[in-house]
């Protein structure tokens, strides 16, 4: 794909012109002293795995902040990082350098009982469920409980309490052998929750689940964010649950953070070419049909093929129109998705101008930037026949 | 048979049963916790002590590759500072302990490698202690495997036991090869046979009755 941007009018910065892909975005990312709100904090942690010659950098100088009560998806394709960034925020790995802030105290320092003591604070669930086979829905639910030494009278009130929350009361003595997916990561959830932490660790929650099942659990993830004020950090390598789910997002490719900020604000401008690509799965900005037929040069009779980005306010406003009646411009809408996340709608518009253009290209594409959250020449098509 | 060799028989049959729950009791009592220190001290273990798990994999190794009937008569010495004497049923609990804790180890360990490390991992997030993720975790999970193995290891034992009239331990392979080979008695050869049949089938029904229901993957 051809990705040729053209700086849009004034006033209003095209974020796709301006960052590099290097320096995170720091749009909305972690500012200096923001940190003490945060009820995680990791500053510059590196992270390597294998021999002393041939070491791979899982992570490469992250920092971030979590803040409470919010929900933070970190995504990115395999082997990004994200695994490892989430296992040094509960102690699971230990960094290499940098350190892990969980309410303003460095736990990277922690000695193995007081690892044990945060972890109890943590909840965590995961892609495969992880539950014991040998321990019935009960059972389960109740072992980190047992772990932190709760008398079994206070066990069985709690549990029964927290397979009421997640819809399982009458499953209570099935062996986790016995449930459907979606059924398995309510136990992993309400497990998670046994010890009231005030973190919740997501890992591929919902990755190995259908569709219908994800939508299920992400809203009773969003049901107990909301009822609990519980912190969740997800990572994901699925838009979707970003979409779904999140406030705000971390994108991470190669163990460095490449961009950052609220999920509505990304999904309308995203910067670097690895969110690009994934968001293409829920949004995608340009059909493959075409994507294939965009050459870089106009030929003669060719249409220059402009992407808009719209979110907030914008998303409602005539654009087409407007370049109709103000430019005398006649353009051909050839794709478009609008998504709505957290009632903000973001969309994406391919619009198709004709080969006879009364102005230059350059003005028409400003006049389209100052509309839309940001404009970019595609490339061009030739006509078909 | 004689009435007195139906007594013979039932005596040799009654020091069979004390040798095999003896020394079963034993391996279970130290095999299964050398199968745990040798899954522990892995290298990818709980707590790696790749130092002491290479000995302990290599003794185990010396007693698996030793025959039973070598190691009868090798560990006499050391039988006779266990129990104070080196001859009769007690005696012969001693060796065969001695050769079926590694083999039981070497089949738990197995059994216990098998559960899978997203469990464990799961478990040290809740904050478990390596204590916890072995009594929790590792031996409930492995259970329905330990359990298949230690009734293999029983029926080895059964197998074993046979030999033990060569420190005069009896039971019925003694008594087999006395009567029924030494002396050409078809018909205790058979009945120890037959009776050999039946305590092995019903160790290895009880053991997979058992296993299966302790399984509850399926």
């Amino acid at each position: 794909m051809i990705n040729k941007a053209i700086k849009s009018g004034s006033g209003k910065a095209d974020p796709t012109v301006h960052a590099a892909p290097e320096s995170p975005a720091a749009r909305a990312g972690t500012q200096p002293g923001e940190a003490r709100h945060a009820i995680i904090g990791l500053s510059g942690l590196r992270k390597s795995f294998g021999k002393q010659n041939e070491t791979v950098a899982a992570l490469d100088d992250v920092s971030l902040a979590v803040r409470p009560g919010e929900i933070l998806g970190i995504i990115g394709r395999s082997g990004a990082g994200k695994s490892t960034l989430l296992r040094c925020i509960n102690g699971l790995e230990r960094p290499d350098t940098g350190a892990v802030l969980i309410d303003g105290e460095d736990v990277t320092r922690y000695g193995a009982s007081q690892l044990l003591a945060l972890r109890r604070t943590i909840g965590m669930i995961f892609q495969h469920f992880n539950l014991l086979s040998s321990r019935t829905v009960f059972g389960n639910v109740a072992l980190p409980l047992e772990l932190a030494g709760v008398p079994r009278a206070r066990i069985e009130e709690r549990v029964a309490r927290l397979l009421d929350l997640v819809g399982l009361a009458d499953k209570r003595d099935a062996y986790p052998a016995k449930l459907s997916g979606g059924q398995k990561q309510r136990v992993g959830i309400a497990r998670a929750l046994a010890t009231e932490p005030r973190i919740l660790l997501c890992d591929e929650a919902t990755s190995a689940l259908d569709p219908e099942t994800t939508r299920q659990i992400l809203a009773l993830l969003a049901d107990i964010n909301a009822k609990l004020g519980l912190t969740i950090v997800l990572i994901t390598h699925e838009m979707s649950v970003v979409r779904d789910l999140c406030d705000r997002m971390v994108v991470l490719e190669r163990g460095r953070i490449v961009e950052e900020g609220p999920v509505a604000e990304i999904f309308a401008a995203p910067v670097s070419a690895v969110t690009r690509s994934l968001l293409q799965e829920v949004m995608p900005d340009l059909p493959s049909a075409l994507a294939e037929r965009i050459e870089a040069e106009p030929r003669p009779g060719a249409q220059a093929l402009v992407r808009l980005r719209f979110s907030g306010e914008g998303a409602g406003e005539p654009v087409i129109a407007e370049l109709a009646r103000r430019l005398d411009v006649a353009a051909s809408v050839l794709h478009g998705t609008v998504e709505y996340i957290k009632r903000t709608p973001v969309g994406v518009l391919v619009i198709a101008l004709p080969a006879d253009l009364p102005r230059p290209l350059d003005e028409i594409v400003g006049f389209l930037g100052e509309r839309a959250q940001s404009a970019e020449l595609v490339g061009y098509v030739a006509p078909t026949h | 048979m004689s009435p007195q060799l139906i007594d013979l028989f039932v005596a040799a049959a009654e020091e069979t049963l004390l040798m095999v729950a003896a020394s079963g009791a034993a391996t279970l009592v130290l095999g299964l916790p050398l199968a745990i220190l040798l899954v522990v001290t892995a290298r990818d273990g709980l707590l790696p002590a790749p130092g002491f798990n290479r000995v302990a994999g290599s003794l185990v190794n010396i007693f698996r590759s030793t025959p039973f009937i070598i190691l009868l008569v090798a560990l006499i010495p050391f039988t006779r500072l266990v129990v104070g004497t080196s001859i009769g049923t007690v005696a012969a609990i001693v060796p065969l302990s001695i050769a079926a804790i590694p083999f039981y180890a070497r089949i738990a360990e197995v059994a216990l490698r098998e559960v899978d490390r997203g469990l464990i991992e799961a478990v040290e997030a809740m904050g478990g202690t390596r204590r916890d993720l072995v009594v929790k975790v590792l031996v409930p999970e492995a259970l329905p495997g330990l359990v298949a193995g230690f009734t293999i290891t029983i029926v080895a034992l059964i197998g074993q036991s046979a030999m033990a009239g060569v420190v005069g331990g009896g039971g019925l392979g003694d008594l087999a090869i006395r009567y029924g080979y030494q002396r050409f008695d078809t018909t205790v050869m058979a009945a120890v046979i037959v009776v050999l049949i039946v305590f092995v089938s019903a160790v290895q029904f009880a053991g997979d009755r058992l296993a299966a229901r302790l399984n509850k993957r399926i």
